[in-house]
């Protein structure tokens, strides 16, 4: 099992672009992947889908954990913590 | 890949859905809008649902997404002529419907699991209290 701990950075949070492009990311890979907004005390660890990524109701500031389980599990959490930090510097 | 078709009262409203949907796809989705009557009034054209459902149809099938019920009546009639397209009118919102359905389609969605993610914008919350 790999993780990694990623704070929100844009103002709007992970809003419905980046979500999307998070998403779809995932999907490159075969891992079981899951994400939790330990900011939010309600938030409860889910697997990665489009609205489980909009439900996190990740803000600016928040911690995003994401966690991934399978043979490329590596890749896929260096991969999806640099899409979200990128993604979430632009507009 | 799966199509869809926003159908709106409003002309403007359907090209909205359509331009936030595809943003969020850029462009991998065919996304169509039938929205106003003919005459560029608020209401719903069967012409403009028949053109909208085959510039988007396709072997896997079209997710239609409504504003409100008094479209389906519409669809359903362009629907008896078309035997062809494997088509599903989606309950969902709108809005989160078409955006949930478009970035579940670009990733080689089946029609079936498309119009459950689309199905899933009937919980979404938005405001968060913790």
């Amino acid at each position: 099992m790999e993780e990694r701990l990623v704070r929100i950075r844009h103002p709007l949070g992970l809003h419905a672009r980046p979500a999307a492009d998070f998403y779809r990311k995932t999907r490159e890979f075969r891992s079981c992947i899951t994400v939790r907004n330990l900011t939010r005390r309600s938030s409860i660890e889910v697997p990665v889908s489009l609205f489980n990524l909009l439900q996190l109701g990740a803000a600016q500031g928040h911690q995003v954990l994401i966690r991934a389980e399978g043979d490329d599990e590596r890749e896929a959490v260096a991969a999806l913590a640099a899409l979200l930090d990128s993604n979430i510097t632009e507009g | 890949m799966v199509g869809i078709l926003i159908v709106a009262h409003s002309a403007r409203l359907a090209d909205g859905v359509k331009e936030f949907a595809e943003q969020a796809v850029q462009g991998k989705v065919r996304i169509a809008a039938a929205g106003g009557d003919i005459d560029g009034n608020l209401g719903v054209s069967v012409d403009a649902i028949r053109a909208g459902l085959h510039h988007v149809a396709s072997d896997d099938g079209v997710l239609i997404l409504v504003d409100f019920s008094s479209a389906v009546l519409s669809i359903e009639a362009v629907l008896e002529e078309e035997t062809t397209a494997r088509v599903e009118i989606s309950n969902a919102p709108l809005v989160e419907g078409a955006y949930l359905a478009a970035v579940e389609a670009s990733i080689g969605a089946t029609l079936e699991e498309t119009a459950a993610a689309a199905l899933r914008a009937r919980d979404l919350v938005k405001i968060h209290h913790d």
